[in-house]
C-alpha cells in the first residue's frame, strides 16, 4: 500500500513538510484507501478496478500534495530556518554535549566522594574512567554530530549546500575542541581543573595533539560524507 | 471514475462541515468524508484525502483531539471536537450565515446600491 504513495512522500518532503507530518498523512491516506478499495470491491468491481477507482476517489498526488503544502504550519524548522539548524545549532549542540560531559564528571565525583572531601582522594579506577570518558567524548561528539545533521538534511531532502554549511562548524567545534581534566594526586599540592581548548591551545593532552586532531577531523568528515553520498546515490537509483 | 472536485471558492467549507459533523460524535477520516457526501447529496466533492490536512490543522489549533482506536480489527484515528473547536464552529457558522445572506441578497438584486 505504501508504495502507491512513494512519489507523494518525496514531493511532500522536498517541499519542506516535516517528516512526522508526512508519515502521519500517508498512514491515514493508506487506511482511507483501504476503506475505499473495500467499498469498491463490495460494489462488485474486481480488485484491479477497485484499486484504480479507490485511488481516483482518494485524490491524485498533486491534489493531495497541494492540500498539505498550502499549510505552512506543517513545514519543518529545517526548511523554514535552515540557517538556524545547519548554521547556528551545531556549535550550540556540541557545546551542550561538552557541558553535559562536565556535568556527568562533577556529579559522578560527588557521588563517589561526597560533597566535602578533596578531589585528590578520588580512587585510581575513577581517574582512569574520567580519562577514558573524556577521550570518548572528544572523539565521538564530532562524528555523531556530523551524522545527526547529515541525517536531518537527508530526511528533508535538502540541497547539498546546507549539509556542507553544517559540517563546517561541526568540524571546527566537534573535532578541534578538546575537553580535558586534571585530578591532583594525594601528595600533590596543585588544584584540579576541567578545561576546554581549541586546536592545540590547551594544557598538553594526547587528544589535542596534531595527529589526534587530524584523526578526529577525518573521523568527523568521512562517515558523514559517506552516508550523504550513499543516500544521494540510492535516491538517484530509485528515481531511475 | 470520480467527479471533478469543487473549485477553490469552496475553501473553508470542509472545515465548517467537519466541525459540524464532529459535534455529534467522534469519527474517523473516511467516515467524515462519507458523511459529507451523504449530507450534501454529493454537492460537495473533495479529493477524499484532502480532508486530512484540514483535520491535522484543526487538531494543531486545538479545535480537535485525536486518538487511535481499534474497531473491528482495524486501527483508525478518531477525531473529537474540543471546547475550543465548538467555539470556532460557532464563529464560523455566524460568518457563513452572514455571508450566505449577503450573497443571496446580491443574487436577488434586493439591496444592491450603486456607487456613484
Amino acid at each position: 500500500m505504501s508504495q502507491s504513495f512513494d512519489a507523494l512522500r518525496e514531493q511532500l518532503l522536498r517541499t519542506g513538510i516535516a517528516p512526522r507530518h508526512v508519515r502521519r498523512y500517508l498512514r491515514e491516506l493508506g487506511e482511507h484507501l483501504s476503506d475505499l478499495t473495500a467499498k469498491e470491491i463490495a460494489a462488485g468491481y474486481d480488485v484491479a478496478d477497485a484499486a484504480l477507482r479507490a485511488r481516483a476517489a482518494l485524490g491524485y498526488d498533486d491534489e493531495l500534495a497541494k492540500a498539505m503544502i498550502m499549510r505552512r504550519e506543517f513545514r519543518s524548522l529545517t526548511t523554514r530556518a535552515p540557517w538556524l539548524v545547519f548554521g547556528l545549532a551545531p556549535p550550540f549542540f556540541i557545546l551542550a554535549c561538552f557541558i553535559a560531559a562536565v556535568f556527568i564528571l562533577i556529579s559522578s565525583s560527588y557521588l563517589i566522594l561526597g560533597p566535602y572531601p578533596h578531589v585528590s582522594l578520588l580512587p585510581v579506577w575513577y581517574r582512569s574512567f574520567v580519562a577514558a570518558f573524556f577521550s570518548l567524548v572528544n572523539f565521538m561528539i564530532g562524528p555523531l554530530a556530523a551524522l545527526l545533521f547529515i541525517k536531518l538534511a537527508l530526511r528533508q531532502r535538502m540541497s547539498s549546500v546546507w549539509p556542507l554549511i553544517g559540517l563546517l562548524p561541526i568540524v571546527l567545534f566537534g573535532a578541534f575542541l578538546t575537553l580535558s581534566t586534571y585530578i591532583p594526586s594525594v601528595d600533590g599540592d596543585k588544584s584540579g581543573y576541567v578545561a576546554i581548548g581549541f586546536l592545540t591551545y590547551l594544557p598538553p593532552t594526547r587528544d589535542a595533539s596534531l595527529p589526534m586532531l587530524t584523526l578526529r577531523a577525518l573521523a568527523t568528515l568521512v562517515p558523514a560524507t559517506w552516508l550523504y553520498l550513499m543516500s544521494r546515490t540510492r535516491v538517484r537509483v530509485d528515481k531511475t | 471514475m470520480a467527479r471533478e472536485p469543487n473549485p477553490s471558492f469552496m475553501a473553508g467549507v470542509p472545515e465548517l462541515m467537519i466541525l459540524r459533523l464532529l459535534q455529534d460524535r467522534e469519527m474517523y477520516g473516511y467516515e467524515i468524508v462519507q458523511a459529507i457526501r451523504a449530507e450534501t447529496g454529493d454537492a460537495v466533492i473533495l479529493g477524499e484525502g484532502v480532508v486530512y490536512p484540514v483535520l491535522h490543522g484543526l487538531e494543531r489549533d486545538g479545535a480537535l483531539k485525536s486518538r487511535r482506536k481499534n474497531v473491528g480489527g482495524r486501527s483508525r484515528v478518531y477525531y473529537t471536537l474540543t471546547a475550543k473547536g465548538a467555539r470556532r464552529f460557532g464563529d464560523l457558522v455566524q460568518t457563513w450565515t452572514t455571508l450566505a445572506g449577503a450573497i443571496q441578497s446580491v443574487l436577488k438584486g434586493g439591496r444592491h446600491v450603486p456607487v456613484v
